[in-house]
């Protein structure tokens, strides 16, 4: 048996990795209002290091129903961006974005456009400053979207991870407009090479 | 949810990367399948059954290889001996498949990362190799699927976002 290298994660690198979403959070979040033109907070991120398992129901439960923009993240540190949002929230958002009202159940494909060009700004300005405080370069691929159950999203993202290791980290930024109409969550999956390299390049690491 | 919820059947949920096997009336279960594939074995005989939910074709080709039922070359062999040991016979054991979508349509068909499709090309060699019957399958696509397995009566579900609810 060729057990994989277990990486532990001590309460300090919590509090940075923590603290670095943030700040990321946080510039994401005003990238996000100056687009919406209303104002977008962030909670406080959740930072999760799980079985792979556990990860279908940190995201909301294996079988929800959420609307998903899904970014992959090129560079030296390598890994997956997931939006989430239920689906009332996603044609609130679409609905801010196009400036129409509707109450279809459908998204449109102008609707579901304008959704993944939100997460295509609030990747960039993540990843802008996750750069920025790392100096690894990162870049976001163009976005696909999916309708459908949470822990199908999922296991495809997770079922790269599983070849190399049995756990995820997953940071969790939770955010809602000022009406709360929109509330969704962005979630960074570094893969576990790129775990390393972040806490290396702020001098966390003691591997 | 279709079929009625009888007493006394208990439900048995089998999470990503696991596998459970059990005896009527339980009902097996595992929820948003995507590129995974589920992995139903039925004996009618003794009505004892089994669900495995994979997200690898093959344990050979990675350094991780703690969990078995991760993978579709170990999880199937694994299964069959559990539900042989709670009296199960192989001969008269049928397989049933689910999933193995093609969850994302910016991912390349020929990509590494569209591993649905080898996920699914694994099982059917595996339960080959196993002289296990393939009965039915509801795979491929692009979107999730939950499945449901009634062992009192052998009866699988399949529900999707997409189309609803199939009996396998």
């Amino acid at each position: 048996m060729n057990e994989p290298k277990k990486l532990v994660l001590t309460p300090h690198q919590f509090d940075v990795l923590r603290e670095i979403g943030n700040i990321c959070a946080g510039n994401a979040a005003t990238a996000l209002s100056q687009l919406l033109n209303r104002r977008i907070t962030m909670a406080v991120p959740r930072v999760f290091f799980v079985p792979l398992t556990e990860v279908p129901e940190i995201v909301g439960g294996a079988d929800k129903l959420v609307v998903s923009v899904v970014l992959q993240v090129f560079g030296d540190a390598p890994g997956i961006i997931l939006l989430l949002f239920p689906q009332q929230d996603a044609r609130s958002l679409a609905g801010i974005l196009t400036g129409r009202k509707t109450a279809d159940a459908i998204l449109t494909e102008m609707d579901q456009s304008a959704i993944k060009e939100a997460g295509i700004i609030l990747s960039a300005a993540y990843l802008n400053t996750l750069s920025a405080f790392t100096n690894l370069g990162l870049i976001p691929s163009t976005p696909g979207i999916v309708v459908d159950m949470a822990g199908a999203l999922v296991d495809y993202v997770l079922i790269e991870l599983s070849a190399v290791t049995e756990y995820a980290l997953l940071i969790d930024s939770e955010f809602i407009d000022e009406e709360k109409s929109v509330r969704g969550h962005f979630f960074l999956l570094p893969n576990p090479g790129s775990l390393e390299a972040i806490l290396k390049a702020i001098g966390e690491y003691h591997g | 949810m279709g079929e009625q919820q009888q007493e006394g059947q208990q439900e048995i949920h089998v999470g990503m990367a696991d596998l459970k096997v059990a005896r009527a009336p339980a009902v097996l279960l595992s929820l948003g399948i995507g590129s995974c594939v589920g992995i139903i074995l039925y004996d009618a005989v003794t009505k004892i059954g089994g669900l495995a939910h994979i997200m690898l074709p093959d344990i050979n080709i990675v350094k991780n290889r703690v969990n078995r039922a991760k993978f579709a070359n170990t999880a199937v062999p694994d299964m069959v001996e559990e539900m042989e040991k709670l009296g199960a016979q192989r001969k008269t054991m049928k397989a049933r498949i689910m999933g193995g979508a093609h969850m994302f349509g910016f991912v390349k068909h020929d990509s590494i990362l569209n591993i649905g499709e080898r996920n699914i090309e694994q099982v059917k060699r595996t339960l080959e190799e196993l002289r296990l019957r393939l009965v039915a399958e509801d795979i491929g696509g692009s979107y999730g699927r939950s499945v449901y397995v009634y062992l009192d009566t052998g009866t699988v579900k399949v529900r999707s976002v997409a189309h609803g609810e199939k009996l396998l």
